[in-house]
């Protein structure tokens, strides 16, 4: 048996057979939590690659599975990723317990993991491009509910996403028939640039970022920032692994700075941007394009990428309290525009205090979870000149001020409240709610006891260490 | 079988094919014309590969056509006129056809330096149906004529890749691809069906 197999394969089966059982959503989503969470304790305990003995029982995981004269190969220094990638999914999936998400969801959310974890393992990187292209419509499918209007949020951000496939093939060409020892600066900036272009369509980096709120804006808040995450977490392992294997292009074109001011432009944009939104899907969008930001400034410091893990967890911890409690206003609203959700945070206090918490987490508040890592941030980007501290606590500071109106739509408002949509919440929604809240709490006044581990974790990572 | 005497008809054939997606009211023209463009893009990718791989892209944009325009029989009213009454989309469409095919003429000396083993056929043929397919993506919003827009921009990239990668298990993939954004478009057809049945 091979870790390839495991790990891709066996989840792309498991989904197939879902796809049969998603008329019985409760049982269909159980199995799906169960089957996301064994292969994340697999990747945790399984070695690849040395004989493990089992009871009586001895066996060796193989680290490579051929396919039509290609690999793919998944080695011990990726373990984390994938134990990370199926975590956050079992943790998306608890989630889905409580609202109501399109059927394909569960199914195809499994799949488009699988897909993803087998774009990262493929070699040669040429094959990763079109994996990550399945792995998209994969998504829009998820994103595109029957019975309701295809709308311009996915196609936009189909078309973004299918325009950078082919950047990235050609940087994959190019890649292909060069070795690090005797690539040249000419090829390597040459491939850098499309590679640039195929992930700036793909992680949608400013100026091509539109597709981020417009997609929060018109689709399942829930599917939607499932699948901007788990593209995101996947996406970002792509540059720094190119970053990795051609340590050249430090000395050729400085891509430390680039990669700095690139996120510097995202978390000011995402920023002030979040704070003139008059909707809060979009607001949520361009808390997304600001965490994408703040990714890359991360990685853009001298050995910043192990500061990935630990910018994840908050990070996933406030995106699902916040996506949970959207998706439970736009259950029993009309749509998420402030003038429609007036008050909604005095019928529904949980959901509403979930989602400012969300919020503002990922401002960086004190004693939210998102604070101690934004500090260590913001500090070692003081050495890099004032202007991109003060970029990074405008951005902040535009999140927060969105977060503060957000905070006054939900309080004020008329006396009597429109009848709801949907009937009551119940009560466990509102645990889960309240569990996720709890949580961001934890991470931010104990940050002590998450940090040093992540910090150590992510510097195991395989891909993840420039 | 040697395709390269028609080689710069593939690429004037796979220009005006394009074209008329960008101009056709009728789903069955434009599924016509989609087919159609497959033919030239089969020609131009023939002169660098051999004719029964060449194939391969012409069966994948064939099918893709069928599966399109199989959705598109019971839900033609997913197919919306985006062109109005008069003529003056029509024309404007065809301007901007015109402009995108002095800019690929203009382009094609420059581009010839990069993609060394691409013919200048090839590479006009490639620009075009680039340039013609973001064009569409531009100036439509409508599910299927963005699906169209994608097909148009990969077939040109195709013809350009086809110079350069012979792997055959890229290109399967590629096929796969093409094959899964016209599931996609013809998934938008009955996603359109069902919510105007609702």
């Amino acid at each position: 048996m091979s870790a390839p197999f495991i790990w891709i394969l066996l989840p792309g089966l498991v989904a197939f057979a879902l796809i049969f059982l998603s008329r019985y959503r409760a049982i269909s989503l159980v199995a799906a939590i169960a089957t996301a969470l064994i292969l994340a304790v697999l990747a945790w305990g399984l070695k690849v690659g040395e004989v493990m003995s089992f009871g009586p029982w001895a066996f060796k995981i193989q680290e490579q599975l051929a396919v039509a004269g290609r690999s793919f190969v998944i080695t011990n220094p990726d373990r984390p990723q994938i134990a990370l990638l199926y975590s956050a999914l079992a943790f998306w999936y608890i989630g889905a317990l409580v609202i109501s998400t399109p059927p394909s969801f569960i199914p195809l959310g499994l799949a488009n993991v699988a897909v993803l974890i087998a774009a990262l393992a493929v070699q040669p990187i040429l094959y990763a491009a079109l994996l990550i292209e399945v792995a998209i419509l994969l998504s829009v499918l998820m994103l595109t509910p029957m019975g309701e209007p295809v709308n311009r949020g996915v196609l936009r951000f189909l078309t973004y996403q299918t325009l950078g496939v082919p950047f990235i093939l050609l940087a994959g060409w190019m890649l292909s028939g060069i070795e690090p020892e005797t690539v040249s600066t000419q090829d390597i900036v040459r491939a850098a640039i499309f590679l640039g272009f195929g992930f700036a369509f793909h992680l949608g980096i400013f100026p091509l970022h539109s597709w981020m709120p417009m997609l929060t804006e018109t689709a399942h808040p829930y599917v939607t920032t499932f699948v901007i995450s788990t593209l995101f977490s996947v996406g970002i392992l792509f540059p720094v692994g190119f970053m990795q294997r051609y340590p050249l292009l430090y000395e050729s074109i400085n891509l430390l700075e680039i990669l700095r001011i690139l996120g510097i432009m995202m978390v000011v944009v995402g920023g002030v941007w979040a704070a003139f939104q008059r909707h809060l899907g979009r607001m949520l969008g361009f808390a997304l394009i600001l965490e994408t930001g703040r990714t890359f400034l991360a990685i853009g410091l001298p050995g910043g990428a192990h500061m990935l893990l630990a910018l994840f967890l908050p990070r996933i911890l406030a995106l699902g309290v916040w996506a949970l409690s959207l998706s439970f206003l736009k259950a029993h609203s009309e749509d998420l525009r402030f003038h429609v959700v007036q008050g909604f945070g005095r019928r529904y206090p949980v959901v509403g205090t979930g989602l400012i918490l969300a919020h503002f987490c990922l401002v960086g508040i004190p004693i939210l979870g998102g604070f101690p890592v934004y500090l260590i941030l913001w500090e070692q980007l003081t050495a890099y000149g004032s202007w991109i501290s003060l970029g990074a606590i405008l951005g902040s500071a535009g999140l927060m001020v969105g977060g503060l109106r957000s905070l006054a739509v939900l309080l004020m408002g008329p006396e009597e409240l429109p009848a709801p949509k949907a009937g009551r919440i119940d009560f466990f929604s509102y645990a889960l709610i309240l569990l996720g809240s709890g949580a961001i709490f934890l991470f931010g006044l104990f940050p002590q006891w998450f940090l040093p581990s992540l910090m150590a974790i992510s510097a195991t990572f395989g891909r993840l260490t420039p | 079988m040697n395709l390269t005497a028609i080689a710069p008809l593939a690429s004037a054939w796979v220009g005006v094919t394009a074209l008329i997606l960008l101009v056709s009211r009728d789903w069955r023209v434009s599924m016509s014309a989609l087919g159609a463009q497959y033919v030239g893009v089969f020609i131009l990718v023939s002169l660098a590969w051999p004719i029964e791989y060449a194939v391969v892209k012409l069966v994948t944009g064939w099918i893709s056509a069928a599966v399109i325009g199989m959705g598109l029989v019971d839900q033609a009213l997913a197919w919306e006129d985006e062109l109005g009454r008069w003529l003056s989309g029509v024309l404007f469409r065809v301007f901007l056809a015109g402009f995108i095919g002095f800019v690929a003429f203009v382009l094609t000396p420059g581009v010839g330096r990069w993609v060394l083993r691409a013919s200048e056929v090839q590479i006009m043929g490639g620009l075009l149906l680039i340039g013609l397919g973001l064009v569409h993506l531009g100036l439509t919003a409508q599910p299927i004529r963005v699906v169209l827009g994608l097909l148009t921009v990969l077939s040109g990239f195709e013809i350009f890749y086809a110079t350069m990668e012979t792997s055959l298990l890229v290109n399967a993939m590629l096929a796969v691809v093409t094959l899964g954004l016209a599931l996609t478009g013809a998934y938008f057809n009955i996603v359109a069906g069902t919510e105007r049945e609702r």
